[in-house]
């Protein structure tokens, strides 16, 4: 059984001219692997950059866990393949600063070491990643929780100076205690982070390591054995329901009370553990990117209920805006680990390259009209648009302003000519008419239901 | 009952429009008098449209459009529904009931569902005809 009405064919059909350049913001992991994937498909690729750098995050960490290379290696071999790639140019400590147009043809100011390039791009990725908030300390004065960064830099630096030495006992102590407070549905990451270093300390020989958390959750690939590999070789788990742990400070380290839901409940006792422990970690919360309500902003695109951007629609999954053209790649989306940031990206290119991988792509003219005689201009049409493919144009016939709607961001929803007060805008699709196409039973009829 | 009411459901091709199909599909009886009109999203539906079908006879008029956060066109099911909500109360000030006018949300593979909301709806209008 076929639609009841064949969209496709409403309207005429016209040739619309597409951009096949890709401009990537954020030089991240994410970003990165966008800009090679997409250079593959023969798309000429601008990466933006804030920072003087290429690898964000996980650019950051001293261990991935799932990859046998460190970051420094994933990240260092694919920087090498773009600088070779003449496809791929990268824009360090640049900014996007002003973004016109629709998909096909983006026009895009770039600001970057206090030049500006204008140029057009066919499709925008953002690539912009999470950002990561240190907890609140738990108490004041000596001595501090560190985050789980900070234990990474000094596990790196102990690598690097082979475990010897007195200053190495001072940086990682022997009894370290985790806490893992707050751990939401988007914990996945943040449960990695945190077993990934448990274990390398726990690995480093005569270290106790303890980790205290309200739900270990291990939806990811490879977290479930992980989790067990840090229990097999002695990171005791404590996990804790509702009270969080009392965390004080004490003589040289912390004294950390947690109750353990599962003692408490089998042993009929009250599950209260006390641990002394020298080093207190803290991993950080998962926020969404400093840039995104500027970002938001400029490409007028949406954020879901927590901030991140993609609104949360089953529709835009995994990796597209509300408007075509625009994508949304990585940790800019939610908290995901760089195996499948580097997944997505691969498949988000495939999808920008079948918007712009041709040079014209066929677009219908006229499915929605509007009647500039009629049209006020009160912009319900631009608010309401879901897709924001409304502009303000000038009318030479009426000499005045009036509302546009651009054929090759237009859905032909009809949300617009429902919404309009003026009854300016049509759609030759939908109008009475063809709302007269109806199936009834198992039949499906084409008639004349309001007669006017 | 006697007379058959006419129903006209205006419903989203991605979802409503789907699951009708489905609800249909084998039993001609079930939406017999019930008119299934497809629109690109259930957020084009205008009150003038609504309106027309009632000067065109419909006892009653449903609006079929997406669950929450399933909207193709993002928004087009919950501005929809606030125009129904303000269409009810216009009809309660012209001395209507405002029940004749009502939403609807089911996905595409909803058929069952399709069939039981719509099925509460000719209920309640039976109801208002023998209350009359």
């Amino acid at each position: 059984m076929g639609h009841a009405r064949n969209r496709e064919s409403d309207g005429t059909i016209k040739k619309t001219s597409m951009s096949r350049r890709v401009l990537v913001v954020g030089g991240g992991v994410a970003g990165i692997e966008m800009a090679l994937a997409l250079a593959e498909l023969r798309c000429d690729t601008t990466l933006v950059e804030q920072g003087t750098s290429l690898g964000g995050n996980a650019g950051a960490l001293c261990s991935l866990y799932g990859f046998e290379q460190t970051p420094e290696e994933l990240i260092g071999k694919k920087v090498a393949t773009m600088r070779t790639n003449p496809g791929i140019r990268v824009l360090f400590e640049a900014a996007v600063r002003d973004v016109k147009g629709d998909v096909g043809n983006l026009h895009v100011r770039i600001e970057a070491c206090g030049k500006v390039h204008e140029s057009d791009f066919g499709a925008i990725v953002v690539a912009t990643g999470f950002d990561l908030a240190t907890g609140s300390p738990v108490t004041s004065g000596e001595p501090t929780a560190i985050s789980c960064s900070e234990l990474e830099r000094r596990l790196a630096q102990l690598r690097a100076g082979n475990g010897r030495g007195r200053s190495n006992a001072l940086s990682v102590p022997r009894n370290v205690c985790f806490v893992v407070e707050d751990s939401g549905v988007d914990s996945a990451v943040h449960a990695a982070s945190a077993l990934k270093n448990a274990l390398a300390v726990q690995k480093l020989p005569k270290r106790n390591v303890f980790l205290c958390c309200q739900n270990v959750n291990v939806a990811g690939e490879g977290l479930e054995a992980l989790y067990r590999e840090a229990r097999a070789s002695g990171v005791v788990i404590f996990k804790f329901d509702g009270d969080k742990p009392q965390v004080a400070a004490a003589d040289r380290g912390f004294n950390v009370t947690v109750r353990d839901a599962s003692v408490a409940a089998n042993d009929r006792c009250n599950g209260l553990m006390d641990l002394h422990c020298d080093l207190l970690v803290l991993p950080e919360r998962i926020v969404p990117g400093p840039h995104t309500p500027y970002l938001q902003k400029l490409l007028r695109v949406d954020v879901d209920s927590s901030d991140y951007f993609q609104q949360n629609n089953v529709w835009l999954r995994p990796t597209a805006s509300n408007r075509k053209g625009i994508f949304f790649v990585g940790g800019c989306r939610g908290s995901f680990d760089v195996c499948d940031i580097l997944t997505e990206a691969r498949a988000t290119a495939l999808e920008v390259y079948t918007w712009i991988g041709r040079d014209e792509i066929p677009v219908s003219v006229g499915k929605v009209r509007v009647d500039p005689a009629k049209c006020a201009v009160c912009l319900t049409c631009l608010r309401s648009c879901p897709h924001d493919a409304v502009e303000i144009v000038f009318d030479g016939d009426i000499g005045g302003k009036t509302a546009h709607i651009v054929e090759s961001a237009c859905h032909a929803c009809g949300i617009c000519v429902a919404e309009c007060p003026a009854k300016a805008i049509q759609m030759v699709a939908a109008d009475d008419l063809q709302k007269g196409m109806a199936i009834k039973g198992e039949r499906r009829q084409v008639e004349q239901w309001v007669q006017n | 009952m006697g007379t058959e009411l006419k129903i006209v459901a205006f419903c989203c091709e991605h979802s409503g429009s789907l699951a009708a199909r489905m609800a249909c599909a084998g039993e001609s009886e079930t939406s017999a008098g019930t008119e299934i009109v497809s629109v690109p999203c259930s957020g084009s539906v205008q009150a003038a449209d609504i309106l027309k079908a009632f000067r065109s006879g419909a006892d009653g008029v449903v609006i079929v459009g997406c669950h929450d956060g399933s909207c193709k066109h993002l928004v087009g099911n919950r501005r929809v529904q606030r125009r129904v909500e303000h269409l009810a109360g216009t009809l309660k000030e012209i001395g209507w009931n405002p029940e004749r006018v009502a939403f609807f949300p089911v996905s595409a593979v909803e058929g069952q569902l399709f069939r039981d909301r719509l099925a509460e709806v000719v209920d309640r209008l039976r109801g208002l005809e023998a209350g009359r």
